[in-house]
């Protein structure tokens, strides 16, 4: 038994479909690569795939993860290259979905839900506010308590949400041939995920449906050191690329 | 290339599941469409999850794809919240492949599969940009085709439609193709005459309709040399068509999500009111090892884990049990899952067994659903249905026993001649399933749906008078009173006002586009969604044109009489559909000609053509479409194993 943990990218028209969707996407594609995949017992056999955090549709992605569990041998006796795995899974999956990393995971290695406690954003903005967008930053920064009303399961109640803002900042960016001026924003995922949308309705320009946002980055802290689930294996490896959480992370831009 | 993806992105984040329109579905094709090639809009007037599926549609696209001359691109209905955004904004229809306006194709072609869709047509050909009635497209306009089995009365849409190509199309789309080729450039006019010279091409605009009296006496053909009569096409071997090759595979959900083989075309079991078993004979078999072919290949290309092998219906396939061993049980299947489901759309009561029962039961549990469609014998032979209540028992027997807990009956009401005894009898088959459900599982569970019958063209019903709404509603209420304290027996039913509708649309003649026209300009579009259906918007139509609805959907029409569909054939000579009609008022029954000599009903003596089936015996156990026992024959009857620990 092997656990592979992978990281994909949702880019493009594929953003949106809805993570349902993509779990079913998955599944298709998981058997058109032919890789060996545990099936759950019972009378719906299932396959072990277990996602990460849903993103929501028409949200892009750069870092969406999914651990598969396979009956392919342990990593040492393992014939797959992890370059051949990729493709072989990219190949399989609709255009906008790719497969940019696999590693193998230690065995009682927690699962995603747990492991994970913020994410970077990146929000596209028009090039004409850059001025109120400056002073969003430094209000929201400057606050000492952020409250909001969320409803859970039918009942209403006030959360602070100001310790879920972990960072905001502002870059030049370009998307296609297009400039853009970009929000960069770390929001927590605990205790309660602070969405995107929950975020921009906290700024003066709030929810615009068209505004393209999309996840560049999910973050695991251990020992007061920030972590990427899973390396971006870039190199051709020989085997498999065993899972490192312990390597700190460098960003690979990736080109829209 | 012309598309408008950059237009539709911005509109999509406002709309409900934007992932209908995104195309980019495994077996989507890529653009190559260059001036000489005839370019098809290939149109399922309903929304994408319904539409996707549509294996018709399918079998084409891939057809027309093949083809050195063609291209082929797929539409379906925009969801009203989309097409709101797109009139706001003036754009128009797009194919979901390229996003393609719908401007830079030379067809739009639809398939009908159900009456209520009508004005959804309507809808698309303004969407598309071409003036919705026929006389009015000028020349560089798109032509409107339309296909599948409502095609069999076309006169509702005539006004709407420049051309109708009826039965089979996988050989009719090619020559309609060379047609349009060869006139590009040309007159409209000379393009519609030559599309009437190719078999199976109905051209409404060139025939004329004659009244007498407010009742149809004639439609003739305008001018010499086109045929008084269109006869339908139909392809005589399946084996030549092993399409869909690469089925397409949705990236968000749709109805029917699964692998779907269609393993015999045509159905001769010969029920009384079903069009589609009228129309589509004779039955055509695939090879049992082109089946297999395009099943694994099938699984391995979509990754699906489930098949439907789809036909009228499935049980009646020669080597049914053998073929689905092979496709459960193959110990390296090629979807690498534990077990492929297999589902069987439609199941005859007389040919499900045991074996049968333990095949599919691997797959996923799924409802069964059977159709008696009557309550009683007599009714049963009135119909053609020719099940008896030992072999609906021994079915739901099988099923129940092999660990089903729910099975789901399907009835007619408003069947000629029916008494309320024959509407409770309904009541006494579904309460005893019941009991043969609860001497096998805790829990068991029936449920009944029963809806209004709509007497159909080309059918020997088609001199039949629906029922009203009000009597179809007394009858529910009737079954209500029957199924009063059985909590375990679920009754559900179709709205009777949608079938008066559908019965409208179903033997309406020309006249109706004016009413259908009415109905869409009122905004009546999606009826067949119950959330959208206005019977209101029909009647008030009906009302401003002064036709009568009683006129058109309650009167028994007489044998003198001049049908709308009177030009069109499925193949079937009107004195046999008469003669099976008088045949039915005096409930007697017609054994299944796939097994027994011919009676000449025309679908294959007019077109030389012949079954095509492996096997000269039914397949299953049961009564066999006899209603007798025949295990007194020698033939095993079903026999019930015990219940899986
Ligand atoms: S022509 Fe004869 S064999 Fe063919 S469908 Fe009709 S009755 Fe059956």
């Amino acid at each position: 038994m092997l656990s592979l943990r992978i990281r994909w990218t949702k880019q493009g028209r594929i953003r949106f479909t809805s993570h349902r969707d993509v779990a079913r996407i998955w599944e298709r594609g998981v058997r058109k690569a032919g890789l060996p995949v545990v099936y759950s017992q019972g009378f719906v056999p299932r396959q072990r795939l277990s996602f990460g955090l849903a993103l929501a549709v028409g949200q892009e992605s750069e870092a969406e993860y999914l651990d598969i569990q396979t009956n392919l041998p342990p990593v040492q006796e393992s014939a797959i290259h992890n370059a051949e795995l990729r493709h072989r899974l990219s190949n399989a999956l609709p255009e906008g979905m790719e497969v940019v990393a696999a590693a193998a995971l230690e065995p009682g290695e927690p699962s995603l839900q747990e492991l994970v406690s913020s994410c970077t954003w990146e929000i596209d903005l028009g090039e004409d506010s850059r001025q109120a967008w400056q002073e969003d930053i430094g209000r929201l920064l400057g606050a000492v308590e952020l409250p909001i009303v969320r409803e859970r399961k039918g009942k209403r109640r006030e959360d602070d949400v100001r310790p879920a803002i972990i960072g905001i900042r502002m870059a030049d960016a370009q998307r296609g041939c297009q400039r853009v001026c970009r929000l960069i924003v770390e929001l927590a995922v605990k205790p309660r995920a602070l969405r995107p949308n929950e975020f921009l309705a906290l700024t003066h320009a709030p929810i615009s449906a068209t505004r393209l946002v999309r996840r560049t980055h999910q973050w695991i802290k251990r020992n007061g050191k920030k972590y990427e689930p899973l390396a971006m294996v870039s190199d051709v490896s020989e085997g498999f690329a065993q899972h490192h959480s312990a390597v700190p992370l460098a960003r690979k831009e990736v080109c829209a | 290339m012309e598309t408008v993806w950059p237009r539709l992105e911005p509109l999509l984040p406002e709309v409900q599941r934007p992932a209908r329109y995104i195309g980019g579905e495994d077996g989507s094709r890529p653009a190559r469409l260059t001036p000489e090639k005839v370019a098809w809009l290939l149109c399922y007037p309903d929304s994408y999850e319904i539409g996707l599926p549509n294996q018709g549609l399918q079998i084409l696209f891939e057809i027309l794809n093949e083809r050195p001359d063609a291209v082929a691109e797929r539409a379906y209905a925009p969801w009203v919240d989309l097409e709101a955004l797109m009139r706001r904004d003036g754009m128009g229809l797009f194919s979901v492949d390229n996003h393609r306006p719908a401007s830079a194709f030379d067809i739009l072609g639809f398939n009908l599969a159900s009456e209520l869709v009508y004005t959804n047509v309507l809808n698309i050909i303004d969407l598309a940009g071409a003036p919705v009635r026929s006389a009015q497209r000028k020349d560089g306009d798109l032509f409107v085709c339309a296909g599948g089995h409502c095609a069999f009365n076309p006169e509702p849409l005539a006004d709407f439609v420049d051309f109708f190509a009826l039965g089979d199309g996988e050989e009719v789309v090619g020559e309609i193709t060379e047609v349009v080729a060869e006139h590009k450039g040309a007159p409209r006019q000379e393009t519609l005459q030559a599309l009437a010279g190719v078999a199976g091409v109905y051209v409404p605009s060139l025939y004329e309709v004659f009244y007498e009296g407010g009742a149809l006496a004639a439609v003739r053909p305008r001018f010499g040399g086109l045929p008084e009569v269109v006869e339908k096409r139909t392809v005589a071997s399946l084996a030549d068509w092993p399409y869909p090759r690469r089925q397409i595979v949705p990236l968000t959900e749709v109805v029917h999500d699964r692998l779907n083989v269609e393993v015999f075309r045509g159905c001769t079991r010969g029920c009384r009111f079903c069009q589609a078993g009228m129309i589509t004979r004779p039955v055509r078999e695939r090879p049992a090892e082109q089946v297999r072919t395009m099943i694994s290949d099938g699984l391995r290309q979509t990754g699906y884990d489930e098949v439907a092998l789809t036909s009228l219906s499935t049980a009646d396939y020669s080597g049914i049990e053998a073929l689905l061993a092979d496709v459960v049980e193959a110990p390296d299947n090629p979807s690498g899952c534990p077990a492929v489901s297999v589902s069987l759309p439609s199941l005859r009561v007389d040919a499900f067994t045991v074996g049968l029962a333990d095949q599919i039961k691997q797959a996923r549990r799924t409802g069964l659903t059977f159709a008696p469609e009557a309550g009683t014998w007599r009714l049963r032979q009135v119909i053609n249905k020719l099940i008896t209540e030992q072999d609906l028992y021994s079915a739901v027997e099988s099923a129940y026993s092999q660990g089903w807990r729910r099975v789901k009956l399907y009835f007619l009401i408003g069947l000629p001649t029916e008494t309320d005894e024959d509407v409770l009898g309904i009541a006494e088959l579904a309460r005893n399933c019941l009991a043969v459900g609860e001497r096998h599982v805790r829990g068991a569970e029936v449920t009944v749906s029963v809806g209004g019958c709509v007497p159909k063209p080309q059918t020997p019903f088609q001199w039949f008078g629906q029922d009203t709404v009000a009597e179809l509603e007394r009858k529910v209420g009737l079954l209500r009173g029957g199924l009063r304290g059985h909590r375990r027996v679920k009754l559900k039913w179709h709205d009777p006002r949608a079938s008066l509708i559908e019965g409208l649309l179903s033997r309406g003649d020309r006249r109706l586009s004016s009413v259908i026209e009415d109905v869409w300009r009122a905004g009546g579009t999606f009826q067949e969604w119950s959330e959208h259906f206005d019977e209101s918007l029909w009647q008030k139509a009906m009302a401003r044109q002064g036709l009568s609805m009683d006129w058109y959907v309650h009167r028994h029409r007489t044998r003198d009489e001049t049908l709308p569909w009177a030009h069109i054939s499925a193949g079937l000579h009107e004195d046999f559909l008469w003669a099976d009609w008088e045949d039915a008022l005096a409930a007697s029954g017609l054994e299944d000609c796939r097994w027994i000599p011919c009676y000449d009903c025309g679908a294959c003596t007019g077109y030389g053509i012949e079954h095509i089936v492996a096997s000269n015996v039914a397949p299953a156990g049961g009564s066999q479409g006899t209603g007798q026992d025949l295990e007194a024959t020698g033939r095993s009857p079903v026999l019930l194993l015990p219940r899986p620990a």
